[in-house]
């Protein structure tokens, strides 16, 4: 049983390890392909507005997103291949943040890294679609959601350099870290 | 505005049609292998079909295959960026064989919406009855998805390059620069083909430069 029991344990460590790496490919879908929840929720959101609807593949699965411009905002809105909603994510300059979680974020990264440059600030939100669909607007809702800070980082440990998302809840607490897995540049190196 | 454009290619174009220059077809396979945990090895087979030469050889085809090169570069990764390696070049070239050795350092990153690359080389040619030539070799590489902010299967993207070469060959000392304007298709993350203008200025020095222009064909596959 003990044999058994570190088995599984050395089983479980192996797969987490492989887990905290991100690896995302993003294809262009056509409306038609898209489910009629998602299509509602979009053109409640943003009516009138030009929509990109893309096929996503990660280590996790499926999903289905949609890029949209409003208000010169950028939002990335992420459903399951049902239709249902994920998250929405606002593209935004660090700056941005609350100076409390970018001390938090700053102080985090500071200390895993000797030296860091964050190149992509993303507000994620998720929720019921009624919070949701406030959010885009008005940027707030009364009621019950969670808002978290996705951060792509290219971070250097020792001697070695990497390309990392992180993600902080509303505090600038750490909540993961993913080291992303880059594709090849055979062609701009040969 | 239009005048001083139309003087600017008609100079241009007088001075390109004056001077030696080439013109012709560079293609070239590219394929890697994975050797281990952080080691790759790099294999290319490049040609170059020359269609138009200035000046005339005597007594020759106009229309030449000029050379055929099978370049081996093995690197090691040491991060997400930066990797070095070593490698060996043999060509044929007039009925000749020709051998380079060849050590690269290369920085890759990613921004937001496109990558670029850095590539620092040094090699020496070794030719039959020629002194050792020996290339410091610096080359800019910009490449950027036309559909999105990162590029995936099935999508088209944009390539430059810039390299700038100085050669020193018997204590003489010269310069090359090239540029590379490309336009990809990423099959896969692992296949990638490409075509595009390659434009080098060689002989930038004390001598009559060389223009040369190819249209670049590349095929990239990853093992």
């Amino acid at each position: 049983m003990k044999i058994l029991l570190m088995i599984l344990t050395l089983l479980f460590s192996v797969s987490a390890g492989y887990s905290q790496e991100k690896f995302e490919r993003e294809y262009r879908i056509k409306e038609s392909e898209v489910p009629q929840d998602a299509l509602r929720f979009i053109e409640r959101s943003f009516p009138d507005k030009k929509i990109k609807w893309y096929g996503e593949e990660n280590l996790n699965g499926q999903s289905i997103e949609a890029k949209v411009k409003k208000d010169g905002n950028l939002f990335s809105v992420k459903f399951d291949t049902l239709g249902t909603i994920q998250d929405v994510e606002m593209l935004v300059k660090f700056r941005q943040l609350n100076e409390p979680v970018k001390q938090k974020i700053e102080n985090e990264l500071g200390a895993a890294f000797s030296k860091y440059k964050i190149q992509k600030v993303q507000i994620q939100w998720k929720g019921k679609d009624d919070a949701l669909e406030s959010l885009i607007s008005n940027r707030k809702f009364d009621g019950k959601y969670v808002t978290n800070y996705e951060l792509i980082v290219r971070g250097r440990e020792g001697r070695h350099t990497e390309y990392y998302e992180f993600l902080f809840d509303r505090d600038g607490k750490l909540k993961e870290r993913l080291t992303i897995i880059q594709r090849t540049d055979h062609h701009l190196i040969y | 505005m239009k005048k001083y454009y139309f003087l600017l290619f008609l100079i241009s174009s007088a001075s390109i049609s004056f001077a030696q220059n080439q013109i012709g077809l560079l293609p070239q396979i590219n394929v890697d292998f994975k050797a281990g945990k952080d080691w790759k090895v790099n294999s290319k087979l490049e040609g170059r079909q020359l269609f138009f030469q200035n000046p005339y050889p005597e007594g020759q085809s106009e229309l030449e295959f000029e050379r055929l090169d099978l370049e081996i570069v093995a690197t090691k990764s040491l991060d997400a960026i930066h990797s070095f390696g070593g490698g060996y070049l043999i060509r044929r070239q007039d009925g000749l064989f020709l051998h380079r050795f060849i050590q690269q350092f290369s920085i890759t990153q990613k921004l937001i919406g496109s990558r670029i690359s850095h590539r620092l080389r040094t090699d020496q040619t070794l030719e039959k009855d020629e002194a050792v030539q020996s290339r410091l070799r610096y080359r800019f590489s910009w490449e950027k998805p036309l559909n999105g902010m990162e590029l995936d299967p099935k999508e088209m993207y944009l390539k430059l390059n810039n390299e700038y070469l100085g050669i020193l060959q018997d204590t003489k000392g010269n310069l090359e620069i090239r540029g590379l304007a490309s336009l990809g298709f990423n099959l896969s993350d692992d296949t990638q083909i490409e075509t595009g203008v390659d434009y080098r200025a060689e002989s930038l020095i004390n001598t009559k430069v060389v223009h040369k222009a190819f249209l670049n064909i590349g095929f990239y596959h990853s093992f």
